[in-house]
């Protein structure tokens, strides 16, 4: 293997090794690991995601639409987007995808609409659009304004794809927008600084110059594109190129085109080289305890103690009457007790704000604001309580999981297992270490051998089920307009009278939204409770697999004569010797990406 | 007996009560405030305009404005005889400073005086608008250099030796931090008055959407809305539109720069209308010949890219104007009037009301921190001023109006503002007197329809409540002598 000048190929070289050494050690667990990580650099249409954030009215929307060519995004200065707006190419449609995964149709207006029409925070609105003037694989992605927290730009931005920080000619760049970009930086996002509306500020190049005094002061080296999204918008309105060749965009998109076509070759690259490194280590690892095992009789006699200590406590957790499920058993019902009492309380406190602000005005002025408000605060509390259910299940899996290593005292052969460090399953801990610490850090990775967790943070937080199933739309079939028709009949009496009527209405809306709710937080506990049991033994299974594995090549090792074992280690010494040499090409090339982040 | 006087007999009664040093000092600031002018701070963060809003308020170009970021040191404005200035440093020196005027502007030079050493600016100038206002210019928050910021945080959040007693509020864009700033310097009240002390400005309104020929309308929208805004309308008292850089550029505009303008003006719209794509076409050389490329890109730095627009689109629509006529325009279009009104009429009004607050407050964290020793007279005094003081309950009424606590119909709700003094607290001002002898006769009138409203079993509690309020007002004004002016101030 050499250093190409493409790194997907070589990436590509190394992963082919890694797995062809899985394939011949028979290792059916790393190959599977590592399938998905030769899709990923194969995967052509991976697309490159541009996603533009700043401080409000710093020309976002605007900026989106230059570079879409088109004003696509419906624009208004007092109503800020209210979601991430996805603009790629197609055939032109519409739609949002909402929190639980599916997409309905969307109409565009209601971007800018009232915001009682405006799609959640948490949805996505995606637009295709065509022509497309940027290349087929470019996404940009026009985030709201949010305040800049850098915690909200890890997952949207990171995915294959480059932040633009829009900051207009009006003023330098500020703290917030400064501690944006660091953060960004520091996380190796690939990064840029658009300066826009320079063609209304007479001082925009002084802007300039002090923007990239500050971010050469915090030591972010990217680069800053001067640009007028009015103008290239006009240009493509009015077809006058000078326009568009004045307004800075066209460098702005070419630099994009060269980093869709570079640029995402690096995140790509480096993740599948992590995955072929982390294998390879693994491979050795297990490689060298087999080696140990056909020179050392008491090697050999140390894993055989092991093994069985391991089918031991296996069996322990197959039990009825193992802590775990006891666990299991007694925090499910905590949380259901939590979850009910939360929601009832919430649910309370929602008729008391309503009846108070009806006391204190005329229902005929405040009730079209009210009563769309409640029913607002209703949905939101549902959604609050459905995601408080995930947490708990996630707090509880993590319970149950370092109980698992309590169980097992005794560690598996590192080789066997695919965790990230040593291990399989967290180490018993001492008394006095405090538990909730322990079980964070563990969580986050920080002791050795915490790859049950990473599988249970997979599971948890990845693709699992269980994300999908707690935070489904909230869809109540409950009547909306709730009361509307007594409230109306009433709306010419006394203001006693239609206060009254007001109060009866939310009483009967929130009387028929329990129920309603209570169905759904039921199912969530239910799907919760099958998906946590259902997960714990599985892992067993896939626990007790591995351990049989071991002890039957344990046994076929027992059972070779002196050049049996000779030519069995002679051959897992060609595979080390091989693997070795994966290990080096590996961390060469992660060596030589870590440096090709900024654009 | 005035809320002023009543709280300058706390402080004599807590003086006797101080149990340490510390008391005694901050006892002693507290009546020195009570006979200092109102200091209103200009706060917001970097670029927001406070400068350029400072020198249109005052009506002198005595601040330094420039693109980049300039106030460093909060700076004091103060009227007095002449030009000068001195710098306050660290350890309670104070030394001159020198105020220079050219034709790049205003600025004080400091001398070698490092900025760290220098903790405020004092600043005088003949101004008869700082006669009972002193106006304070602070650093912009959220600047990359987080020491600059921080004087102002100190100096709104009464961290600093004079903090403010009132604040304006610049935003260009709303931001968390612009929320948690002011909660922090509502926080610092610890009466019961919030957000009547505050009031935002949305600055630079002449840029709001691209700047283009709607600016300032879109920037009225985005401020009716910001200030509906539960978030925006629990810290501060409403949200007012203004274009300093419009008001600013009026004060010194020339002859030669009228002149100037006319010339493009007189170039045909097309022409014009080509060359106001962008700053760079207006600013290029090869456009609206009449008129200098290098004095166009000056004009444009002076007005604003809207500002010059418009002042060329109305020369244009007003060919028999001067430079007069269009500085009125300008200051018209820019906002200006309605924040002075808030800062010289509701602010300056009640200077003693909230600086008694102030001084309330001083005692009340005194007694909560145990400094004080124990008074059951200082105890029933300081609960009967804060709870029955007049002047205190209409403060908090107004500011249940603004905050929307308070569901009036729109009629009532605007007259009760009104009457409750938030537009001018002299008779005539509340009533909406046009003339002295109007004042009479409207008294009369409005004195019957709330005490109507007060009193009937129809009104809902809201109405009852503040109607309750205002026939108070009114009786004060009916007890006092109207000519002599000002009821509750």
């Amino acid at each position: 293997m050499s250093l190409t000048e493409d790194p997907l190929v070589y990436a590509r070289t190394v992963l082919g090794h890694a797995l062809y050494r899985a394939e011949l050690l028979g290792d059916t667990e790393v190959t599977a690991l590592l399938e998905p990580a030769r899709t990923l650099l194969d995967d052509p249409a991976s697309a490159f995601t541009v996603t533009l954030r700043g401080l409000c009215d710093a020309g976002k929307t605007t900026l989106a639409n230059a570079l879409a060519g088109a004003a696509i995004i419906p624009e208004r200065v007092e109503v800020p987007t209210p979601c991430p707006v996805r603009l790629s190419s197609g055939i032109p449609s519409a739609g949002v995808r909402l929190p639980d995964g599916t997409t309905e149709p969307f109409d565009l207006q209601r971007l800018v609409g009232p915001s009682a029409t405006a799609p959640p925070a948490t949805a996505i609105v995606e637009l295709t659009v065509s022509p497309w003037p940027l290349p087929a694989g470019i996404a940009v992605v026009d985030a709201p304004s949010d305040g800049l927290d850098p915690r909200t730009a890890v997952g949207l931005d990171r995915e294959f794809g480059g932040v633009l920080l829009v900051t207009d000619a009006a003023q330098e760049l500020s703290d917030a927008e400064l501690d944006l970009a660091r953060s960004l930086h520091a996380q190796g996002a690939l990064l840029g600084v658009v300066l826009t509306k320079v063609d209304l500020h007479v001082h925009a190049e002084r802007i300039l110059a002090a923007d990239l005094r500050h971010l050469e002061r915090s030591a972010i080296d990217v680069p800053v594109f001067p640009v007028s999204a009015r103008l290239t918008l006009l240009g493509h309105a009015t077809a006058d190129d000078t326009f568009i060749a004045e307004s800075g965009t066209l460098r702005l998109a070419a630099v994009l085109e060269q980093l869709a076509s570079n640029g995402s070759i690096v995140p790509r690259a480096l993740r599948a080289t992590k995955l072929a490194q982390d294998a390879t280590g693994r491979m050795l690892t297990e490689i060298g305890e087999l080696q140990a095992s056909l020179v050392d009789r008491n090697a050999q006699q140390r894993n055989h103690e092991r093994l069985v200590a391991a089918s031991t406590a296996i069996e322990r957790l197959r039990s009825g009457q193992v802590r775990w499920r006891e666990r299991l058993h007694e925090g499910l019902e905590r949380l259901q007790l939590d979850v009910d009492h939360g929601f009832r309380t919430g649910l309370n406190d929602l008729h008391k704000s309503a009846t108070d602000e009806l006391d204190r005005g005329d229902p005929n002025k405040i009730w079209e604001a009210l009563s769309a408000r409640i029913q607002r605060d209703a949905d939101d509390l549902l959604s609050a309580t459905r995601e408080r259910i995930t947490n708990g299940a996630e707090t509880i899996g993590q319970q149950i999981a370092t109980m698992f290593g309590q169980e097992l005292t005794v560690p598996l052969a590192p080789g066997l297992v695919h965790g990230t460090a040593g291990g399989w399953v967290e180490q018993p801990v001492a008394e006095t270490a405090d538990r909730g610490s322990v079980t964070m850090a563990a969580v986050r990775g920080a002791l050795p051998g915490s790859s049950l967790f990473t599988m249970l943070l997979a599971h948890f937080g990845g693709v699992g089920a269980l994300g999908v199933v707690a935070a489904g739309a909230v869809a109540l079939p409950v009547g909306l307009v709730f009361g509307a028709v007594s409230y109306r009949m009433a709306r010419r009496g006394r203001i006693e009278a239609r206060r009254r009527a007001a109060q009866q209405s939310i009483r009967r809306f929130l009387d028929g939204y329990s129920p309603e709710a209570s169905k759904y937080i039921r199912d969530d506990l239910i799907a919760v409770r099958t998906a946590l049991k259902n997960h714990f033994e599985e892992q067993i299974i896939v626990l007790q697999q591995r351990v049989e594995g071991e002890m039957r090549r344990a046994a076929e090792h027992a059972e070779l004569d002196e050049a049996g074992r000779r030519a069995r280690w002679s051959e897992l010494d060609e595979h080390r010797q091989q693997l070795e040499l994966v290990a080096a090409h590996a961390e060469h090339l992660l060596g030589q990406l870590a440096g090709g982040h900024a654009p | 007996m005035t809320l002023r006087a009543q709280a300058d007999a706390l402080l004599d009664m807590a003086g006797g009560l101080a149990t340490n040093e510390e008391a005694l000092d901050r006892i002693a600031a507290a009546r020195d405030r009570l006979a200092q002018p109102l200091r209103v701070a200009l706060v917001g963060r970097v670029k927001a305009g406070k400068s350029t809003l400072l020198n249109a308020l005052v009506g002198d170009l005595v601040a330094a404005t420039d693109a980049a970021e300039c106030t460093l040191i909060p700076t004091e404005y103060h009227d007095g005889i002449t030009y000068r200035a001195w710098k306050v440093h660290r350890d309670g020196r104070i030394d001159h400073a020198l105020f220079l005027r050219d034709d790049r502007g205003a600025r004080i030079d400091i001398g070698d005086s490092p900025v760290e050493d220098i903790v405020r600016l004092l600043v005088e100038f003949p101004s008869p608008q700082l006669r009972d206002l002193t106006i304070v210019d602070t650093p912009g928050l959220g600047s990359a250099n987080r020491e600059v910021s921080q004087r102002t945080t100190d100096l709104v959040g009464g961290q600093d030796i004079a903090p403010a007693d009132a604040v304006v509020y610049l935003l260009r864009n709303w931001h968390a931090m612009d929320r948690d700033f002011l909660a922090c310097f509502n926080d610092s009240l610890g009466v019961d008055v919030p957000a009547f002390n505050a009031v935002a400005v949305l600055s630079r309104a002449d840029e709001i959407g691209g700047g283009g020929p709607d600016a300032l309308e879109l920037a009225s929208t985005l401020a009716a809305r910001w200030a509906s805004s539960d978030v925006l309308s629990s810290v501060v008292s409403g949200v007012l539109p203004v274009a300093g850089l419009l008001a600013q550029s009026a004060l010194g505009l020339t002859n030669v720069e009228f002149q100037a303008l006319a010339a493009i003006a007189s170039c045909a719209p097309a022409e014009r209308a080509a060359a106001f794509v962008s700053v760079a076409r207006t600013c290029a050389p090869d456009r609206l010949l009449t008129v200098p490329a290098e004095t166009r890109r000056r004009l444009v730095a002076q007005l604003g890219f809207h500002g010059l627009r418009h002042a060329v689109g109305w020369i244009a629509a007003n060919p028999f104007a001067n430079a007069g006529d269009l500085a009125h325009e300008l200051v018209r279009q820019s906002g200006l009037d309605a924040l002075r009104t808030v800062l010289f009429d509701r602010f300056a009004a009640r200077t003693d009301v909230l600086k008694a607050v102030q001084a309330l407050d001083v005692l009340e964290e005194l007694q909560r921190s145990g400094q004080l020793g124990l008074s059951d007279d200082l105890d029933a005094e300081l609960e009967r001023v804060t709870v029955n003081a007049f002047e205190l309950t209409e403060l908090r009424t107004i500011e249940d109006l603004v905050s929307g606590h308070h569901q009036l119909p729109k009629d009532l709700h605007h007259e009760a503002r009104q009457l409750l003094g938030e537009r001018g607290t002299t008779p005539a001002q509340r009533l909406g007197a046009v003339a002295e002898s109007d004042v009479g006769p409207l008294l009369g009138e409005r004195l019957t329809r709330w005490r109507a409203i007060a009193t009937s079993p129809q009104s809902l509690p809201d109405e009852q409540r503040v109607a309750r309020v205002v026939v108070g007002s009114l009786s004060r004004i009916g007890l006092s002598d109207h000519r002599t002016g000002s009821v509750s101030a």
